[in-house]
């Protein structure tokens, strides 16, 4: 009876953390819906690094080779 | 060897035995949301592509050390990194970099100040540069976590860790930040395509 009480007990822990974790980790159905909304207009601000950038993070690294 | 179906681990496994192929494709994966993050914090190309080139030296030194030890966890990882970059960057600075207050902040007192003229310039091809404009009005706290989840695509969890808050406070911070964007948007009367 204490096993099953126990597990009883581990399971109710368990929904509740994991309850908790999906609230933390979800909006409101409210905030999601407008994220998603701006979602696409977000990407469209996505930049690149010049390629110079880029050449001279590969020297420098390049350059440690022993 | 074709290194864009390696995961993460394999390439990074791949540079510290010294494939700097390895490299070139972590750069290639992760340069936009890693340089766009940077670039939405500091508001200026020339500074932001110091930050990321200090980044990845960063992390070039770390994995040529054998430091790296988040496993699975390259981009959060890397975007810690640029975070702390960005905020000694301002601490040197002694500037803040945008309108910052705290999670109560009322952003009709933002637009108050706005020119009212410039509404009318505001067409839906416009949409993107105008969102730009609107993100970089929110408070620090709040444009870096709408940043970090949508560039950096971290976990609210991810993002309480590099900000040092609790998760609940993480997930707050990316609810005024869509409901002040929200509220710009309505107030400056700003359609979305979709």
């Amino acid at each position: 009876m204490g096993e099953t009480f126990t597990n009883s007990l581990n399971t109710v822990i368990k929904n509740a953390q994991m309850k908790d974790r999906e609230v933390q980790e979800n909006l409101d159905a409210d905030d999601m819906i407008f994220y998603h909304s701006i979602r696409v207009d977000l990407d469209l601000l996505k930049k690149k690094p010049k390629l110079q950038t880029i050449h001279y993070i590969l020297d420098y690294s390049k350059s440690l080779r022993s | 060897m074709d290194f864009q179906l390696q995961s993460d681990q394999d390439l990074i496994h791949l540079y510290i035995s010294g494939e700097e192929a390895g490299l070139v494709e972590l750069i290639r994966r992760y340069q936009s949301k890693i340089y766009t993050s940077i670039y939405l914090l500091v508001k200026d190309e020339y500074l932001a592509e110091d930050i990321f080139q200090d980044t990845f030296i960063k992390v070039i030194n770390t994995l040529k050390a054998g430091k790296y030890n988040e496993e699975g966890k390259f981009l959060p990882w890397v975007t810690r990194i640029a975070h702390n970059l960005v905020i000694d960057h301002f601490r040197r600075e002694k500037r803040a970099p945008m309108v910052s207050n705290g999670d109560d902040f009322d952003i009709f007192e933002v637009l108050g100040n706005y020119d009212e003229s410039t509404e009318d310039r505001m067409v839906r091809e416009q949409t993107h540069k105008d969102l730009k404009t609107l993100i970089q009005l929110l408070p620090s706290e709040q444009k870096e976590v709408l940043i970090m989840r949508h560039f950096g695509d971290l976990s609210f969890k991810e993002i309480a860790d590099i900000t040092d808050v609790s998760i609940n406070t993480a997930l707050g911070r990316m609810r005024y930040a869509l409901n002040n964007l929200r509220k710009m948007m309505q107030g400056r009367e700003l359609s979305l395509k979709n």
